[in-house]
């Protein structure tokens, strides 16, 4: 390897932290919106009823289902919410999951499900939102931010008027070895 | 017999330095005693090969002589001869022997498997199968060839290049011109191809000065597989560019003889030709993914050659370490008297034929290469004909001519400005004429004809002094740019020095060559283990078939994503794959729907513009 001069330090330019706090919110909404609809199809089920006779209707399993899957998924998206709101590195891979798993959830409804519950709307809205929320967890500029490997530093800048740093994002020693052309 | 010297002088002047990777079994040779060793043959269409000239009757002069032939017929040499399994059993006992030098022991770190996915994996098994369906070099012609080898470098060890100086576009130009009598890459370096007789060369381009008449290094251009271009090429002050005091460092590849700037391990990715419509529909892919949908492509998927990885390519590993012999002024081994290919020499022009083993490959890989001036379908070779083009450099004037290039410019484009506005001049009094011809016979109705002819001519002659205007108002903004230029070149600034470069090679980070020895053997077994497990699936569960392979196929890519480093990959990619599915399913149920939103979208948007103009 000839010997070139080290790499000057890579400063990042500043980090614009409105559109993370986006993300925040809209997994905060999508979180709230699942858990409102498991509380309405909770309550769609007569539920004593349903334990007075011998076995659980379809449309009861598959309710039962979908709250015992939507709601841990919901709860890692507050997760995630809270650790974009904070600028944790780990939270857009939570993130990821979450929509990946939401979408999971709402194709396995879709394509297995017999009950009234796959002919719903809902499903198709989990679907969409899921895919918004993908595209831009995608975003070049995102994943940027969460997953460069050169040495982040700054402050929020712009429009942001506060003095939040991005500390919490693990800076890596740029060494000769790999060489950005 | 002076211009013979003086190129001679520059050739020894700037030879370089060849650092070869621990293991190498072949170095630089001179032609002749290859040759003096080799069989001359003719493999015509449909015909077994034929003997033209037996071993120990060829030299180079008859390599020269003509052998008229019917069309499509190849000639090629034939050095090594395989080894009788006897013969092999001493050999290997003969090489393990000599591996105790250091310079003969070559240890592969990460393989090539464990830097690529799975699909490149059966991609890369496809290749290997192929390789028992067409012409190859046979593994024992390798022990062979480096048997022959070893025999002549015992009986004179030398190591020699052939050069040649040639002066084009105000440069002059010194080839290197390197001879290995056989490339080992696959058999013995893990590579794509193994061939009898390899061809390679570097390349240093010298600015002559008219006034002093001084000669400086100025550019470097080292050949590596089928490269060419600008990214080929790096200037001499570029701290890429190893040179010990005038002497360019080349690291070669081990076994493929492919010339590097820097140390290290290159990622080659070769293309299967069958597979080409696939390989161009990942590109296409990606580059949509990545351009239009302005997603993010990870840095890990690109390869060395800054290219992103594109899983219907095989990986192949070309080692070019350094930690082997080094031949050069001042290291362990000189090189000896050169080979002056000035005026070239009958051999290099008259013999078309391949320089070993014709192996019946169509994939060209396993079979010989011609000489420095051809290619191996018998075209001209551009890295002989054209040595300036092939580098990229046509486009640029020696450092020397640059200034007086620029001045030459700029009297160019002031005259040309002159002329010019002579020209709007002309044009414009024409106009304005016009014009006033016209206003004197708007209202006149007989004078009709005249007037539309008046009108057309008006706007003609309008739009041609508009764009005479346009020309010198470029003109204008060229001279200031010329003269910022003219400035900086005084200033002896030569501007940025990797700006030409577009896709440069560059070795393995030493964070992408770090991983275990179970990854290595993970990387290795997992195919194999995959098809076995497929197989027991198929035939002792078929009730389990399904959800069987689901748990093989979720175990493994954790797995491997684990072993790799890749997690963020795997969830990426399985995410995406599901938003795919959830879109058409979208699509399914609500087609017609999502036109008519799209419509209205788009209706709005443009009363939203309009509107917002107006306000305005």
């Amino acid at each position: 390897m000839p010997m070139l001069p080290l790499a000057p330090t890579l400063r990042r330019a500043p980090i614009r932290l409105w559109p993370i706090r986006a993300i925040s919110l809209l997994l905060l909404i999508q979180a709230i919106g699942l858990l409102a609809l498991s509380l309405y199809l909770l309550s769609n089920i007569d539920w004593e009823s349903e334990f007075n006779d011998v076995a659980l209707s379809i449309a009861a399993l598959e309710t039962a289902s979908f709250i015992g899957f939507f709601v841990p998924v919901a709860a890692f998206m507050i997760f995630a919410a809270i650790g974009f709101f904070f600028l944790w590195r780990i939270a857009w891979l939570i993130a990821m999951i979450t929509q990946g798993s939401s979408l999971f959830g709402a194709l396995s409804i879709y394509f297995t499900f017999t009950s009234a519950l796959s002919q719903t709307k809902f499903i198709y809205l989990i679907m969409l939102y899921s895919i918004v929320l993908i595209l831009y967890l995608n975003t070049n500029d995102i994943r940027i931010t969460f997953q460069s490997k050169t040495p982040l530093s700054g402050s929020p800048t712009d429009d942001e008027p506060e003095t939040e740093t991005v500390d919490q994002l693990t800076t890596e020693k740029t060494t000769n070895d790999s060489l950005d052309y | 017999m002076t211009a013979l010297i003086t190129d001679l002088d520059l050739l020894r002047r700037f030879e370089p330095i060849l650092r070869f990777t621990r293991g190498e079994p072949f170095f630089p040779m001179d032609v002749e005693p290859y040759v003096r060793v080799s069989s001359l043959w003719a493999q015509r269409p449909d015909e077994p090969a034929q003997r033209l000239v037996d071993k120990g009757e060829m030299n180079l002069e008859r390599l020269a002589s003509p052998y008229p032939d019917e069309f499509g017929t190849i000639h090629f040499l034939k050095a090594a001869e395989p080894l009788l399994p006897a013969e092999m059993a001493s050999y290997n006992s003969h090489r393990s022997h000599k591996a105790q030098s250091a310079y003969n022991i070559f240890h592969p770190t990460r393989g090539r498997l464990a830097r690529v996915g799975y699909a490149s994996r059966f991609i890369d098994a496809i290749f290997s199968i192929t390789l028992l369906a067409r012409g190859r070099v046979p593994g024992d012609l390798a022990a062979g060839a480096a048997l022959l080898y070893q025999r002549m470098r015992e009986k004179q060890e030398t190591y020699t290049y052939h050069g040649r100086v040639l002066r084009e576009n105000g440069w002059i130009v010194l080839q290197y011109w390197f001879f290995y009598s056989f490339d080992n890459w696959r058999s013995g370096f893990f590579g794509a191809n193994d061939h009898e007789a390899d061809w390679e060369m570097i390349s240093i381009y010298l600015a002559e000065s008219e006034i002093t008449g001084k000669i400086t290094p100025a550019w470097a251009a080292y050949a590596a597989h089928d490269y060419h271009g600008d990214d080929l090429r790096r200037r001499w002050d570029d701290p890429e560019l190893e040179i010990l005091g005038e002497h360019p460092v080349v690291y070669v590849g081990a076994g493929s003889h492919a010339s590097y700037y820097s140390s290290g391990e290159y990622i080659t990715e070769i293309e299967l030709p069958f597979l080409s419509p696939l390989v161009r529909l990942v590109d296409e892919v990606q580059k949509f993914w990545r351009d239009r949908l302005r997603q993010y492509q990870n840095d890990d998927t690109q390869t060395e050659s800054g290219q992103f990885s594109n899983i219907f390519r095989v990986p192949f590993v070309d080692y070019a370490r350094g930690d082997g012999l080094s031949i050069g002024p001042g290291q362990e081994k000189t090189w000896s008297a050169p080979n002056l290919l000035n005026p070239p020499p009958r051999w290099i022009n008259l013999y078309h034929g391949l320089w070993g083993l014709y192996a019946h490959d169509p994939m060209l890989g396993e079979d010989a290469p011609a000489g420095p001036m051809f290619n191996r379908n018998g075209s001209a070779r551009r890295a002989w004909y054209d040595p300036v083009g092939w580098a990229g450099l046509d486009k640029i004037v020696p450092p020397d001519e640059a200034l007086g290039n620029v001045l030459t410019e700029q009297t160019t484009i002031r005259e040309r400005q002159v002329a010019l506005r002579k020209t709007v001049e002309e044009k414009s009094r024409a106009l304005q004429s016009l014009g006033t011809q016209s206003a004197a016979i708007r209202n006149q109705p007989h004078l009709l004809m005249l007037y539309t002819e008046h009108q057309q001519q008006l706007e003609q002659l309008g739009q041609a002094v508009d764009a005479l205007r346009a020309q010198i108002a470029t003109d204008q903004a060229l001279l200031e740019a010329l003269e910022n230029y003219a400035e900086q070149l005084r200033a002896g600034d030569q501007g940025p020095v990797r700006a030409h470069i577009h896709r440069a090679l560059r070795p393995a980070s030493a964070e992408r060559l770090r991983a275990s020895r179970l990854a290595e053997i993970w990387a290795a077994a997992s195919v194999g283990l995959m098809l076995i497990i497929l197989v027991m699936l198929l035939y002792f569960g078929r009730h389990y078939r399904i959800i069987g392979l689901v748990a093989m196929i979720t175990v493994v890519t954790f797995i491997e994503a684990s072993f790799r480093g890749r997690l963020i990959s795997l969830v990426t990619s399985v995410t995406i794959g599901l938003a795919v599915v959830a879109t058409l399913v979208l699509f399914y149920e609500f087609f017609w729907p999502i036109v008519v939103t799209a419509v209205l979208v788009a209706g709005a948007y443009i009363v939203w513009e309009n509107l917002r103009e107006l306000w305005h």
